[in-house]
């Protein structure tokens, strides 16, 4: 269920954190590259009360090391589902998941950073002290992290907000802050659910830029889960369309577009046409699911 | 450093000078400023809470005296060792004030050591049985009994048992005091957002961690809520005890004023009752305030 | 699972493979669920009556008495029992309807008055604090011996709780329904008798339910200080002439009341509120 690869830019070798400047020129992403995350007939089923529920179905999908992938589609399809298994929160029915070739069994790989909806900011704890909560359970040295969680607060342009509580920070702040702490423990895969999904459309257009400029400057493997087509198409290498009852993969979409990304790429036709397909194929589960299949 | 969409704007950037529109093509200024504007509502607000501030607390003031005078009265009716007033109250307070000042510290002292021992054990058993599922399924149905019967109940049988002195007092009083705090603790500790605890599982935190970092903190409103409601429980208690094992305390004071039909000494104690149970109670609130502030967790005033 | 191993011929066959796991699981974590708290809690109640014989063990009998001392007790010393049962049933009955029926009215009546509500509230948050228990001697001085005493005090602390629950509730109305029905023209009796009443249920009844546990104990502590009739008073009576056996049995006596008392008004709660669809959903 894999589409073969398209030759689609990758990030830059060197990393702002490294010191150095980023080169403006990428290695493709190619047949050469890795597999960073690697699912083998994933299915998921689980009783919720009355309700029986086959979330998953037959999950079979790479993504390559530093590949920018989304994955839309309807409430319930089963996304962030998963999202969750890849992160080990959740345990599979049937299948593997492997991320850097190591199983995926339980949570608490130092090699994931997470971000959820709703930030999870600890409301008693300072954005940098915040920040440093993976650095913390890790048991990494404290100057260190601290050093790179400044760098980090820098990146995501909140420095000077260090000991400013989240209940005192907007919502695009707060995602901010929930992203450099994904990276404080410098993990080389980010799954991202729905980080975006609670703020307002100019505030979540301003991240999307941002996102973009982050993963410039800190390259990884990054899993996206979103419902906005738009923002899925304007982020990715790829995109994952999953259909609902039961979850699985409709299809794999190229972006045919180069990153880095901006703002006047949301014109293109390749653009356009991208998120045409996108929207054809979620049209089609509708109408497959009205003909009673 | 580049500028951001939700940076929040700062006045500094709004111009002084009157803003114009256009009214059918013709340029119209406007007579007033942002900052006019501003400042004319602050002061509204400003000065119709000073208003308010005084009329309120003027009523309040007016209600006190009116319950007071009301009291005088009402008490003038009758006998001063049926139903003595506010006068002979304090004069029943001056003449027993020997007995009241010694009652009134064995009480605070009983209720300070109860609600302690209290809360201790009802933080301890909360965390323990919060965190355990299978113990809440088991301890349940206790739990619920516990709560549905007096416990003050048990005073006779906890005063026959332990005697006449402090004991029994702290005994009660903790054993009351720790319902309130348990339950809360265990509410607080299990009601935790749901990505918070999906955040600490993805970072592998051990579930000593998770408890000390997230859910303990995350409990502490409820803990604080609880506690409020432990030194109510054990000033109440403590009280009840010493009416059932008189001879130390207020309580004891009040039931040797009654034996001696001397009711202006039982209102004076109960005045020096009011203000240990006032003392107390405002004193746990200032703690509430002072560590729900250390750690954020206060809520905005609604 | 090895993913080669999954080789079914239809989704028909797949669903029902996990359907059937999952049911069975689900099966015998209940049945586990259920074995765990049955053993669990006759092991409670086995420790607790094994902890009271060694504890009257070890003291005299005339200060702990053994179980099987209080069972005697209370079936010899049953005619003294029933005689005091109804005295303190209808001590904590009366006083929770008056309580109630003066904590719900006044509460409706000061939430009307947005600066009543205000004025009052230092005194509602100071009676909080204050132990109104200690008014009992007061109280039985002041209106007897009698049922009215009692009656009196169960009613005083019965009455606080649900004034503020009621005052709490009624202000605690969803913005958006109190525009619509703004909207729609109504009155203050209307928004009053079709909206903020019903939000109101939820806590009042909880203030029934603390409401009842605190009539319970009002009627108890006057029985204490009264000493004349009652579970409460013989109680007492039975501490002092140290019948301890009897002192125990009373205990269990009251206890099965009190319980009984807080299980009806639980039950009234489920039933009010499941009328009106407002139970708080399970969490």
């Amino acid at each position: 269920m894999d589409r073969s690869e398209s030759v689609t830019q990758a990030p830059p070798a060197a990393t702002i954190l490294d010191g150095r400047e980023p080169s403006g020129h990428r290695p493709p992403v190619g047949a050469a590259s890795r597999v960073a995350i690697r699912c083998r007939d994933v299915h998921k089923f689980y009783l919720a009360g009355e309700r029986s529920v086959y979330a998953l179905k037959g999950i079979s999908v790479d993504v390559r090391e530093r590949e920018f992938v989304s994955i839309v589609g309807k409430s319930g399809c089963g996304k962030s589902t998963l999202l969750h298994c890849i992160a080990g929160l959740l345990p599979v029915s049937h299948g593997e998941i492997a991320i850097d070739g190591e199983q995926v069994s339980k949570p608490g790989r130092r090699d994931i950073g997470l971000v959820f909806q709703t930030s999870a900011l600890l409301r008693w704890r300072t954005a940098l002290e915040n920040i440093l909560l993976p650095a913390e359970m890790f048991g990494l040295p404290r100057q260190q992290v601290e050093a790179r969680a400044r760098q980090l607060l820098r990146l995501v342009e909140m420095d000077g907000f260090e000991h400013q509580y989240p209940n005192q920070l907007s919502g695009g702040m707060q995602q901010r802050i929930a992203i450099a702490r994904a990276l404080v423990h410098d993990p080389s895969v980010l799954l991202m659910d729905e980080p975006f999904g609670a703020l307002d459309a100019q505030t979540r257009e301003t991240m999307n830029l941002e996102l973009m400029r982050i993963w410039e400057a800190t390259p990884k493997t990054v899993v996206f889960v979103t419902h906005d087509l738009q923002e899925a198409a304007f982020l990715s290498n790829r995109v994952i369309v999953m259909s609902a009852r039961p979850g699985t993969i409709q299809e794999i979409v190229d972006v045919p577009l180069p990153h880095p990304r901006d703002r006047d790429m949301l014109y293109r036709p390749e653009f356009v046409a991208t998120v045409k397909r996108l929207r054809d194929l979620l049209t089609a589960q509708r109408e497959g699911s009205r003909d009673g299949a | 450093m580049a500028q951001t969409a939700d940076r929040p704007s700062s006045l500094s950037t709004f111009s002084v000078a009157p803003a114009s529109h256009l009214v059918d093509g013709r340029e119209v200024t406007s007579t007033i400023t942002r900052r006019e504007l501003e400042e004319r509502e602050i002061r509204t607000v400003r000065a119709r809470r000073r208003r308010e501030l005084i009329t309120h607390n003027a009523a309040r003031v007016a209600v006190f005296i009116a319950v007071l005078v009301g009291w005088h009265l009402l008490a003038g009716r009758y006998d001063s060792n049926l139903l003595p007033g506010p006068l002979q109250t304090y004069a029943g307070l001056v003449r027993g004030w020997k007995l009241i000042s010694a009652g009134a510290s064995a009480t605070l002292v009983e209720i300070g050591l109860g609600f302690g021992l209290g809360v201790f054990g009802g933080l301890v058993l909360g965390s323990i049985i919060g965190v355990s599922k299978t113990m809440q399924g088991v301890l349940h149905p206790f739990l619920v009994l516990y709560q549905a019967v007096p416990k003050t109940g048990l005073a006779p049988m906890i005063v026959l048992i332990l005697g006449f002195g402090i004991l029994p007092k702290v005994v009660l009083a903790a054993m009351t005091a720790v319902f309130p705090v348990l339950e809360n603790t265990i509410i607080g500790v299990q009601r935790v957002e749901e990505d918070s605890q999906r955040l600490f599982r993805v970072l592998g935190a051990s579930p000593a961690q998770t408890y000390f970092k997230l859910r303990l903190i995350n409990a502490l409103p409820y803990i604080m809520t609880g506690l409020r409601g432990a030194i109510v429980l054990a000033t109440v208690s403590v009280v009840v005890t010493e009416f059932v094992a008189g001879r130390i305390g207020l309580g004891a004071v009040m039931m040797t004023g009654y034996a001696q039909l001397d009711t202006p000494m039982v209102f004076g104690a109960l005045l020096a009752l009011t203000a240990i149970g006032l003392a107390c109670y405002f004193t746990v609130c200032l703690v509430e305030t002072l560590v729900l502030r250390w750690f954020n967790l206060e809520l905005p005033a609604s | 699972m090895a993913p080669e191993t999954l080789v079914h011929t239809s989704d028909a066959d797949l669903y029902r493979h996990f359907y059937d796991h999952e049911v069975r699981e689900q099966a015998r974590r209940r049945r586990q669920a259920r074995i765990v708290n049955l053993i669990g809690r006759s092991v409670i109640v086995a420790a607790f009556l094994g902890l009271w014989t060694a504890v009257a063990a070890v003291y005299p009998p005339i200060i702990v008495p053994s179980p099987a001392a209080t069972w005697r007790a209370l079936v010899t010393e049953i005619g003294t029992l029933a005689q005091n049962t109804p005295p303190t049933l209808l001590e904590i009955v009366l006083g929770f309807l008056a309580g109630s029926a003066l904590g719900v009215g006044l509460g409706a009546l000061v939430a009307q008055s947005r600066w009543a509500e205000i004025v009052l509230r230092p005194y509602i948050v100071v009676s909080q604090a204050v132990p109104k228990i200690a008014l009992a001697p007061i109280l039985v001085i002041l209106l007897g011996y009698g049922l009215t005493s009692k009656v009196a005090l169960a009613a005083l602390i019965a009455f606080f709780p649900l004034l503020e629950n009621t005052i709490a509730g009624l202000r605690r109305v969803d913005l958006d329904s109190l525009r619509l029905l703004q909207s729609l023209g109504a009155t203050r009796w209307q928004i009053f008798t079709k909206l903020r009443a019903f939000c109101a249920l939820p806590l009042v009844f909880a203030g029934l339910r603390i409401a009842a546990v605190m009539a319970t104990l009002g009627a108890i502590v006057a029985e204490f200080v009264a000493g004349n009739r009652g579970l409460g008073a013989l109680l007492v009576v039975s501490m002092g002439t140290f019948s301890t056996p009897l002192l125990y049995a009373t205990m269990v006596v009251l206890t099965a009341l009190a319980f009984s008392v807080y299980l009806l008004a639980t039950w009234l709660e489920r039933k009010a509120l499941h009328r009106y669809n407002l139970a708080a959903p399970r969490a």
